[in-house]
């Protein structure tokens, strides 16, 4: 597993945290996903060999944010 | 049956999503609206009821209810203020430059002290205190009169009033009732006027009014305390007076700002409003030192 932290632009309030949990939880090979607002975060850990730091990136900004 | 449900917490295009996805897994729902504060469904009344619709948004962690919520209580506006810094930006970048313009003022003060205000005989004892009310006054004004200025909107005149009753008081303490009358009532009617023309000329005959009351208020504050404690009396006022302007702006963003897009303006940049501050203090300082006194003032007590 490899740990990832993503900087996110856009994220104005706690539905903000709660969208961007929900889509990446939705993923296999995603894990101990911790979204933090007020700091523009989003740290996990994720399985290379089933999905990519890219794809984890298009999910995010798939919902409006700027990674 | 078609059903409105107020859902106050509605921040962002984050909480209409998850919102969206939660009633869609309903079948009952066959449709719904969501606007600034409210949901309107049109559902199937036998399987869910309002009562169901309302437990559903608030296990979503909203707030939610048949009824029109009341406005944030100050406690939940405080958190909200925390929580959301981006709904506050304008609001904090005025506070970080209220406080810089403040530091910049006190550091201006002090030079000016060690550089010539000393060799002023007494210059500490009677002109201390009111040259640090003189700053903050101008620091809080300042602060009241940027933010309204950074949205269109019906605001209050009452600024107007608040300017009369703090520069006044001060320049009536320091250079007797007819100055401290004459400079407060001048300077608050030209804010009240001002904040008012967003209301037509009742707007800013109001301001007119606010101003003309608080700059002849203020300066007989000072006259009548010269000998029951003024000086204990004024950290109160000032405070008060602080707490009236701020009070003014949490009430500006309250009524006016929340839930309303689009009346945010190009504000004023940090350099004009430290520029006018600054002016406007130099300019009243040196009235205060400089200026004409009437015989009955506070130096000496």
């Amino acid at each position: 597993m490899k740990k990832l932290t993503l900087h996110i632009k856009g994220m104005t309030c706690k539905s903000c945290e709660i969208l961007i949990k929900d889509e990446l939880e939705e993923h296999k090979g995603v894990q101990n996903i911790v979204v933090s607002q007020p700091e523009g975060k989003v740290i996990l850990e994720f399985d290379s060999t089933i999905i990519s730091e890219e794809s984890i990136k298009e999910i995010i900004k798939k919902e409006g944010f700027v990674v | 049956m078609k059903t409105t449900v107020f859902v106050p917490d509605i921040e962002c295009d984050s909480c209409v999503k998850i919102l969206t996805k939660k009633f869609k897994t309903i079948s009952a729902i066959k449709q719904f609206t969501i606007k600034e504060d409210q949901i309107i469904f049109e559902h199937d009344e036998k399987s869910l009821s309002p009562e169901d619709i309302v437990k559903t948004i608030k296990e979503a962690d909203f707030r939610a209810a048949t009824n029109p919520f009341e406005r944030k209580s100050f406690k939940e506006r405080m958190r909200d203020f925390k929580e959301n810094p981006a709904k506050y930006a304008l609001e904090r970048r005025g506070i970080i430059y209220a406080l810089t313009i403040f530091i910049i003022l006190s550091v201006l003060g002090i030079f000016a002290y060690f550089t010539f205000l000393h060799t002023i005989p007494n210059f500490a004892k009677d002109y201390g205190w009111w040259l640090l009310y003189l700053i903050l006054s101008t620091t809080f004004l300042g602060f009241a009169l940027w933010h309204i200025q950074s949205y269109k909107g019906k605001v209050t005149c009452m600024v107007g009033m608040q300017s009369g009753m703090m520069l006044g008081a001060i320049l009536g303490a320091t250079n007797g009732f007819f100055i401290g009358a004459f400079v407060g009532m001048l300077i608050g009617v030209l804010v009240g006027a001002w904040t008012g023309t967003c209301c037509g000329i009742m707007g800013v005959m109001e301001g007119m009014m606010a101003g003309l009351m608080g700059g002849t208020m203020g300066p007989m504050i000072s006259l009548m305390m010269f000998f029951d404690h003024l000086l204990w009396f004024m950290p109160l006022y000032m405070l008060i007076n602080i707490i009236i302007l701020l009070g003014l702006s949490y009430l500006l963003f309250e009524e006016v700002v929340e839930h309303k897009q689009g009346i945010q303006k190009k504000h004023i940049d940090f350099v004009t409003f430290a520029f006018i501050t600054l002016i406007v203090t130099v300019a009243l300082a040196a009235l205060m030192i400089y200026g004409p006194k009437s015989s009955f003032i506070i130096g000496g007590i």
